[in-house]
C-alpha cells in the first residue's frame, strides 16, 4: 500500500508541479461571441456590462 | 601469615594458605574448612561435595578487573531459598585486596566489600524498595535466606558450612550490583557491577580444562546430561543440569524436583489440558547470532472477570548469555530479554529504559499465574505459581515487571514476527488471532506517515518554487488614459493587440492612483479572430483617513484559459470623480501559480494518511485490549487452544 501511495503522490506532486510551473487551468473562461460587424461599427458595440448593469451600475464601496 | 603450610586439624592431610588474608582453606582430603586463628588452626566443619557444574571458572584462574589482576582462589556454593544454587567465587587482588565474583544462570558480578551506613533492617526490605545510600541510590531486587553448601580453596572470611543468613540482592543504574549480607552483625556491603568474562580478560585466557569447559566457552555446544524420568523412564535430556530445579517430562508430564542430580516426582501434571508446544523442546535457533536452544515451556495465564487468558513462554539457554525467554501470545511472538532493574524508571503511567518511553497497558496489568510446564526449569516451578505483572508498551518492544514476594525483576520483549520465529526453528506456527494485536506488534502501515511526509516535502517545495519565480509569462503592460469627462458615464479605451499561447489561467493586474474615490473597470477580453469575448469587471477603490485607510489602489483578477490567438483588451471606465483625468495601469500575465492546487494537492495526499491515522487508532485500541488481556481466551475447551491448518 505504502508504494502505491507513494506512486500516487509522487504522481500528484508532479501534476502539480507541471500546473504550477505552466498555469495550466482544467476550465476555460465562459465567452460570447460578438460579430466583427458589430465590433467594426463605430458605437455599434457595447460591453456586456453595458447590457446588465448599465452606466451608473458601480457605486464604489462609500 | 601467607605461604603457610600445615596439617589438617581433622585429618592430618596437608593444607594450605597461599594467600596471606584468606581466613579459610578447605582440605582437599576430608572436605574441612579449616581457619587460621590466633590460637592456630580450627576446624569449622565439613562442607559437602560441590555440585558439577558446567563454569567457565575455575580455581587459580587469571583475570583483570579495570588495570587490577586477581587470581581466582576459592569458591562456595550458595543455595537459594527458592530452591537454585549459585556460585561465589572469590577473587585474590595483586594489592592484597578481594573481590566477590558471583555467578549465577550464567551472569556475572564482581562486587567488593564496601561501606553503607545505617543498613536498613531486613525486616524492612522488600522487591522494590529503594535504599538510597547504598551505591548512591539503588533498589531492592530480591531478598531471601541462602545457605553455604560446598566450598573449595581459600575463603576470605570465616566460613560456616551449612550456615542460613539472609541477604538483599540490590540494583543500581548502569548495572551496578549490591548485596547486603544480613549473616553478620552489623551487616556487610557488598558494591559492584555485572561483568562479562570477556571484560574479565577469562574468556580469551581460560585453559581448556576439560570437555564440559570447552563446551561451554564455545557457547552454542551445550553440556547436556541425560536422566530418567523416575515416573516413565523416559530419557530427558538436561541441557544445563547444573541449573536445573525442576523437570517436566515430555513423555508423561511428571514434575520432579532435581536435587544433586537425582529426581523426585511431585506431581503428575494433566498432558491432556494443553497440546504439545509447537516448538519442541530442544530445538535450536538463533537469536541475535546467538545460538539457543528450547530448554523449558509453560502456559501462563491471568485473569479477568473470570475468564482466563493464556500465553506460552519458551525458556532458552546458552551457556555463554544464560537463559532468555520466546512468549507467543495470541500467534504474536517476542524474544525477551532481562534488564536492569535499576535502569527502568516508572513514573506512574509510563517507564522510561534505555532512552525509550513505555506506557503502561492497563489491560495487562494484573497477576500471571503458571498453568502447565514442560522441560526444565531454573528454578522450583510449579504450576499455581503467581507473581504480579505489569507491561508498558513502545513498539516494537514491551517492558515487563514480575512481582513476587521476595523478588521484583524487568524485562524488554522484542516483537519477531511469526515468519521470523518459524524460519528459526524449521517449524510451522498458527497465524496470529484473526483482528489481535501483539502487544509490541509495530503498527504496520507507520509507513504512510513517512511517505506523506516526504510527499508533503516534495510538495511545499513545488509551492515555494513557484512562488520565489516570476509567476507567469507577462503577456501585456500599459498605462490607459482616461480624460476628465463632464458626464457621468463610461470611458472606453481599446489595448494594443497582444497574443496569447492560450490552455493558461490568466492575471489581470490593474492600478489606479485613487484616493477616496474608486473607478470601476468592465473589461472585455477580444479574440481579434473569432471574435469570442471574455467579459470580467475590476473595481479599484481605496479610502483612506488620518489614521485609517482601506482598500486598495491594486486589483488582480485571475481568469481561467481562454484560447490562443491575437487578443485585444477593451476597458470601460466608471468613476466617481469625472472631472479629473484618470490613468490605469495594466499588466496582463498568462499561466501564473494559483493557491488553490496547492490545496487540493495537499488535501489529495491526506486522504490515505487520514484513513490510515483513523485504522491506526482501531489497531492500537486493540493493542491495549480495552477491557481484556492480550492472549487465548480460553473457554474450557483445549481443543479451541491451538487451530492448525
Amino acid at each position: 500500500m505504502m508504494k502505491l501511495y507513494l506512486l500516487f503522490g509522487l504522481a500528484g506532486v508532479g501534476g502539480y508541479g507541471y500546473v504550477n510551473h505552466t498555469g495550466w487551468e482544467y476550465t476555460s473562461q465562459k465567452t460570447r461571441f460578438v460579430p466583427k460587424t458589430v465590433m467594426g461599427s463605430p458605437g455599434g458595440y457595447r460591453s456586456f456590462h453595458y447590457w446588465h448593469v448599465g452606466y451608473g451600475g458601480y457605486r464604489g464601496g462609500k | 601469615m601467607s605461604g603457610l603450610s600445615a596439617n589438617c586439624p581433622s585429618c592430618g592431610g596437608l593444607v594450605e594458605f597461599r594467600i596471606g588474608s584468606s581466613f579459610v582453606t578447605v582440605c582437599e582430603f576430608c572436605q574441612t574448612a579449616v581457619a587460621r586463628t590466633d590460637r592456630g588452626l580450627e576446624d569449622r566443619g565439613k562442607v559437602i561435595d560441590l555440585l558439577d557444574s558446567a563454569s567457565p571458572l575455575d580455581l587459580y584462574l587469571e583475570g583483570k578487573y579495570g588495570e587490577s589482576r586477581f587470581q581466582i582462589v576459592g569458591r562456595t556454593q550458595i543455595k537459594h531459598g527458592a530452591g537454585g544454587v549459585w556460585d561465589e567465587w572469590y577473587c585474590a587482588f595483586d594489592s592484597g585486596h578481594w573481590g566477590w565474583l558471583s555467578e549465577a544462570q550464567g551472569r556475572f558480578y564482581m562486587s567488593f566489600a564496601s561501606e553503607m551506613p545505617q543498613a536498613p533492617a531486613y525486616q524492612q526490605l522488600g522487591p522494590g524498595v529503594q535504599i538510597p545510600n547504598a551505591g548512591g541510590g539503588m533498589v531492592v531486587a530480591e531478598i531471601g535466606i541462602a545457605q553455604t553448601l560446598g566450598a573449595k580453596g581459600e575463603i576470605p572470611y570465616l566460613l560456616e558450612p551449612g550456615k542460613s543468613y539472609s541477604y538483599a540482592d540490590l540494583s543500581g543504574q548502569d548495572g551496578a550490583f549490591g548485596t547486603i549480607d544480613y549473616g553478620d552483625a552489623p551487616p556487610t556491603f557488598y558494591l559492584g557491577k555485572e561483568v562479562t568474562l570477556a571484560e574479565l580478560g577469562i574468556a580469551a585466557n581460560a585453559p581448556a580444562r576439560d570437555e564440559s569447559m570447552e563446551q561451554a566457552m564455545a557457547g552454542p555446544g551445550l553440556k547436556a546430561q541425560a536422566l530418567e524420568c523416575p515416573n516413565c523412564r523416559g530419557s530427558l535430556d538436561l541441557v544445563a543440569p547444573e541449573q536445573c530445579e525442576r523437570v517436566a517430562c515430555p513423555f508423561c508430564g511428571a514434575l520432579s524436583d532435581v536435587s544433586q542430580g537425582k529426581l523426585s516426582v511431585l506431581q503428575i501434571l494433566d498432558k491432556s489440558r494443553f497440546p504439545d508446544p509447537p516448538i519442541p523442546l530442544g530445538s535450536k535457533g538463533v537469536f541475535g547470532g546467538e545460538e539457543m536452544q528450547v530448554c523449558g515451556y509453560m502456559v501462563r495465564s491471568t485473569y479477568d472477570d473470570g475468564d482466563a487468558y493464556y500465553w506460552d513462554e519458551y525458556l532458552l539457554y546458552n551457556p555463554r548469555l544464560g537463559f532468555r525467554w520466546l512468549a507467543d501470545s495470541d500467534g504474536h511472538w517476542c524474544f525477551v530479554e532481562p534488564v536492569n532493574l535499576a535502569d527502568v524508571n516508572v513514573l506512574t503511567t509510563i517507564a522510561k529504559y534505555g532512552g525509550r518511553t513505555y506506557e503502561l497497558v492497563d489491560s495487562q496489568t494484573g497477576d500471571g499465574q503458571v498453568e502447565f510446564v514442560l522441560g526444565q526449569f531454573y528454578w522450583k516451578v510449579e504450576p499455581g505459581e503467581r507473581v504480579g505483572m505489569r507491561e508498558f508498551t513502545s513498539p516494537p518492544h514491551t517492558l515487563s515487571e514480575e512481582c513476587s514476594a521476595t523478588e521484583v525483576t524487568w524485562s524488554k520483549s522484542t516483537y519477531w514476527p511469526k515468519e521470523d520465529v518459524e524460519a528459526c526453528f524449521n517449524v510451522k506456527l498458527r497465524e496470529p488471532a484473526s483482528g489481535s494485536v501483539g502487544l509490541g506488534q509495530p503498527y504496520p502501515y507507520n509507513g504512510v506517515f513517512k511517505v506523506f511526509g516526504i510527499l508533503l516535502l516534495l510538495a511545499i517545495g513545488a509551492f515555494a518554487y513557484g512562488k520565489t519565480r516570476a509567476s507567469g509569462t507577462e503577456v501585456y503592460q500599459d498605462i490607459l488614459q482616461f480624460p476628465a469627462g463632464t458626464e457621468a458615464g463610461s470611458q472606453v479605451v481599446f489595448s494594443q493587440p497582444f497574443k496569447l499561447k492560450g490552455g493558461r489561467n490568466l492575471e489581470v493586474d490593474a492600478y489606479s492612483q485613487v484616493n477616496n474615490a474608486w473607478v470601476y473597470l468592465q473589461m472585455d477580453l477580444i479574440n481579434e479572430k473569432t471574435g469570442a469575448v471574455t467579459f470580467f469587471d475590476v473595481p479599484i477603490e481605496r479610502y483612506s483617513g488620518i489614521d485609517w485607510k482601506e482598500g486598495s489602489n491594486r486589483t488582480k483578477k485571475v481568469l481561467k484559459s481562454v484560447g490562443s490567438g491575437e487578443y485585444t483588451l477593451r476597458v470601460a471606465m466608471e468613476r466617481k470623480l469625472t472631472t479629473e483625468p484618470a490613468t490605469v495601469q495594466i499588466v496582463i500575465r498568462e499561466g501564473i501559480m494559483r493557491l488553490r492546487y496547492f490545496l487540493i494537492l495537499l488535501g489529495f495526499l491526506a486522504i490515505i494518511p487520514f484513513f490510515t491515522f483513523l485504522h491506526k487508532i482501531g489497531f492500537e485500541k486493540t493493542r491495549r485490549g480495552g477491557d481484556s488481556h492480550s492472549g487465548d481466551s480460553w473457554e474450557h475447551d483445549s481443543n479451541d487452544y491451538y487451530d492448525y491448518d
